[in-house]
């Protein structure tokens, strides 16, 4: 019985604490160009890989800036003339 | 692509393990207490359940103040992570010494994420001002500054909700808090408390030219990725500096307004005259596509200077956007600068009205 509510248990607090650490989708299009280049230099750091058990509580919160901006590199053809270019 | 291994620890096993941990670490104690009952599975009491709420609430680990940050330097930058008790900076770090104290720096925030633990991010540049501590002595070990205020200039980025873009202020300190929008009237006031400090940004932004640049427009300028010591522009006034901006922005850098102005102030200088034209657009560009409609609007600013600015559009909507985002920076209306860049991103779905 006891085995049967700990899972139980596991999985609601498993939801609660997972909850609020997914990162909403964004759109990085829609930021500024200094909050562009912000978002490259952070997903750009070593930090983010060897640092990486550290950051966990904050890690979805920056990864969605990160499969944005990949996303938006995807997104972009290269060959667009007029194109700013906001990362190197 | 595979995602990478933390972010399956992440995903799947993190949650379990910090569930099992809660469990191992209380939860099975309050729930204890509580008689099961029966056939209606597992019941917690009162107290185990504000136990549970408040885990769940205060999920992020709190790290100690004094934690050092993992700062890596290279050339004279630094580049890592900073730990600010809930909180977490992620990018770029840079030296900055204080005026006031002789011998005494600090690594501050540069360019970079700073995420909350409520998931809440401001990316973009900071500055940093420090606060004159000359009057009392201090045996703080840093590396991070324990005072003073950082200016950010880039986007929130809500947990939960569209991004804004704009220019925050916020105390510096074990863990900046309060990131509040900076209006004019704050500037102003900003940059009579850091006269110095704003006179030197203002130097490094935009060099001899920026001596009749707002403080406020000092660090607009940031928000278009734009440094104007770089064009070398000799002597330029600020409407000038806002029209050039706004077209380059605009246009999605098909223009060359502001190396325009540059060439005409140079041209004027080399003549031995001082007269002033407007921004400029580039000269015609071929547009490579033919959905665009192409339009030259003049914004007319309040101090009766106005200037000519080519918009590249394919719906109404993007085009109102793009005339407001215009007259904004034109005419340095700090306060709208917010409005201006939501407007754009709804309209256009970019926050420089790019579509």
């Amino acid at each position: 019985m006891n085995a049967w509510r700990y899972r139980l248990c596991g999985l609601l607090l498993g939801g609660l604490l997972a909850g609020p650490a997914q990162g909403q989708t964004v759109n990085y299009d829609a930021l500024d160009a200094a909050a562009q280049s912000a978002v490259d230099a952070a997903c750009e750091s070593w930090a983010i890989d060897e640092k990486a058990p550290d950051l966990a509580h904050w890690m979805a919160s920056i990864e969605a800036l990160c499969d944005a901006r990949e996303q938006a590199d995807r997104r972009t053809p290269a060959a667009q003339p007029g194109t700013p270019e906001t990362r190197p | 692509m595979p995602p990478p291994l933390h972010v399956h620890i992440r995903r799947v096993i993190g949650p379990a393990v910090l569930a099992l941990a809660l469990l191992a670490c209380g939860i099975e104690t309050a729930a204890a207490e509580q008689r099961p009952v029966a056939g209606a599975g597992l019941r917690l009491g009162a107290k185990a359940m504000d136990r549970l709420r408040a885990t769940a609430e205060d999920s992020a680990p709190v790290v100690d103040s004094y934690r050092k940050p993992d700062i890596r330097v290279s050339g004279g930058v630094g580049t890592g992570v900073a730990w600010l008790e809930t909180d977490v900076f992620l990018g770029r770090f840079k030296r900055v010494s204080s005026p006031f104290v002789p011998g005494m720096s600090f690594w501050t925030f540069d360019e970079g994420v700073y995420v909350t633990r409520q998931g809440d991010r401001y990316a973009g540049r900071f500055h940093y001002f420090y606060e004159d501590t000359s009057g009392y002595g201090s045996d703080w070990p840093g590396p991070l500054p324990y005072d003073g205020r950082y200016m950010l200039v880039g986007s929130h980025i809500p947990a939960d909700g569209p991004p804004a873009s704009g220019i925050w202020a916020v105390e510096a300190g074990s863990r900046p808090h309060g990131f509040t929008p900076a209006d004019q009237s704050y500037l102003a006031s900003f940059e009579q408390r850091y006269h110095g400090q704003v006179a030197r940004l203002r130097e490094a932004q935009a060099g001899s030219s920026g001596g009749g640049l707002s403080f406020g427009q000092v660090l607009a300028l940031g928000l278009g990725g734009l440094a104007l010591v770089a064009a070398d522009i000799p002597a330029v006034d600020a409407v000038e500096i806002g029209g050039a901006l706004a077209s380059d922005v605009l246009s999605g850098g098909q223009t060359s307004a502001l190396a325009g102005v540059a060439a005409q102030k140079r041209q004027a200088a080399a003549s031995g005259g001082q007269k002033a034209g407007a921004a400029r657009s580039g000269g015609a560009v071929t547009d490579p596509n033919a959905a665009y409609r192409r339009e030259t609007v003049r914004i007319s600013c309040p101090s009766g200077v106005s200037n000519s600015i080519p918009l590249s559009y394919r719906t109404q909507q993007c085009k109102s956007a793009m005339i407001f985002f215009a007259e904004t920076y034109a005419c340095n209306r700090i306060d709208d600068m917010q409005r201006a860049t939501a407007r754009c991103t709804s309209a256009c779905g970019n926050a420089q009205c790019r579509e």
